[in-house]
């Protein structure tokens, strides 16, 4: 069973600014000197701190550390070359998995975290076993591209959406409801069993939950997911 | 919040079935709509369905002549290349049957295009991804529940292992 419902953790690491939903920009002709931690680029309109930029001898791991001016960013490594070429920055990578039919836990906004995809007993810290499983479905789900967050109707709303095809081919799989997480590395990790990587960061936040208001089942055939219209009543993550 | 839902068992959504999830996405029909007006909402929902359908046959057999032309470097094609070419012409012929309908005053604001176009160029992309997919997860070309093994598929192929490890 699953309630739809954006995950309550996330409402507060929005405020953390631990959520970025920003699509990835890219931009030709960035310059940089090698050694140094600058980048002159053509506009920094959309880029935000936190972002990881990558680029022919931009450093590997390297995130926007500061907005110096409307042509210069500050990233966190140093440049491993002379930077001239086309720099991506890149928000938070985000995914989408399927739950299965009759789940032994109730997905809704307390979910925290998607733990081990597949794997150990479902709790509000780990979908665990409560992942959908079969023919044509990997565990974890599938990679979401972002579209952007958009101030929308009615006017004193925003939304986010994802703009690339949710889809799953040759599927054999049963599901109820979807779980929208965050795979990147924005927070570090407290001790009541939220994953972590290595390096101590909590990493597979929920961002929300959608219910299917029942199971969906496919049959060696074609399982699509359509995003509602990005905007203030139907779209899929938003603040009204 | 709510994902929409399509399901085809045993193959591709077919061209017929596209076309309706467009319809139900332009023509919102309340559960509890009765009288004239649903009616009315049905017959334009026909007429999209009849305008879509055409073109995702064209999108279907652009993807799959390019499939027999370029085999599994078809992948790494644009895919708008195909559905932008359409986008338009479609687009106008829908707004040309809802100027013809009885719900026409409901769509001259200019967001009222602009969310028809996005719904058809969404429905387009998701029907060139989805040619691709089975083509390149599982060798298979074809309409709808008629999926035949394709001879130009490779599991090899560079182009194949990047599209599946892009998901």
């Amino acid at each position: 069973m699953a309630t739809t419902a954006v995950a309550t953790t996330q409402k507060s690491e929005l405020f953390q600014a631990t959520h970025n939903y920003s699509t990835t920009i890219s931009l030709a002709s960035t310059t940089g000197t090698s050694g140094q931690f600058t980048l002159t680029v053509s506009s920094v309109a959309g880029i935000c701190v936190g972002m990881a930029a990558s680029g022919t001898n931009v450093a590997a791991g390297a995130i926007v550390a500061s907005i110096d001016s409307q042509t210069q960013v500050t990233v966190s490594k140093a440049h491993t070359g002379t930077v001239s070429t086309t720099v991506t920055f890149t928000a938070d990578s985000f995914k989408l998995l399927l739950i299965k039919s009759g789940p032994t836990r109730t997905f809704d906004g307390t979910q925290t975290n998607v733990g081990t995809p597949g794997t150990g007993s479902p709790t509000a810290t780990n979908v665990g076993t409560d992942e959908a499983s079969g023919t044509g479905y990997t565990s974890g789900g599938l990679a979401l591209t972002n579209s952007g967050p958009v101030s929308t109707n009615p006017t004193t709303s925003a939304a986010v959406s994802f703009s690339n095809t949710i889809q799953w081919t040759g599927a054999t799989v049963s599901t109820t409801a979807a779980v929208i997480y965050n795979t990147s590395v924005k927070q570090g990790a407290s001790a009541n069993g939220i994953t972590a990587n290595a390096s101590g960061s909590a990493i597979n936040r929920v961002a929300s939950v959608h219910d299917f208001g029942g199971t969906q089942s496919v049959t060696a055939g074609t399982l699509t997911l359509t995003a509602p219209t990005q905007d203030g009543t139907t779209g899929l993550i938003r603040i009204n | 919040m709510q994902f929409g839902v399509l399901i085809t068992n045993h193959g591709k959504h077919s061209d017929e079935k596209l076309a309706i999830a467009v319809a139900t996405d332009i023509v919102q029909i309340g559960a509890d709509a009765s009288g004239q007006q649903a009616i009315d909402g049905r017959k334009l929902e026909n007429r999209i369905i009849g305008i879509m359908e055409g073109y995702f046959t064209r999108v279907a057999q652009a993807e799959h002549d390019g499939i027999a032309a370029n085999g599994t470097a078809h992948l790494s094609s644009d895919p708008a290349a195909v559905y932008d070419a359409l986008l338009d012409d479609a687009v106008a012929n829908i707004m040309a049957a809802i100027a013809e309908s009885p719900f026409a005053s409901w769509f001259t604001a200019d967001h009222a295009e602009a969310y028809v176009r996005k719904s058809v160029g969404k429905w387009l992309s998701n029907s060139s991804h989805m040619h691709r997919d089975w083509f390149a997860r599982h060798g298979k070309v074809g309409n709808g529940t008629d999926l035949k093994v394709s001879d130009r598929h490779d599991s090899d192929c560079e182009h194949v292992k990047r599209w599946i490890a892009a998901a």
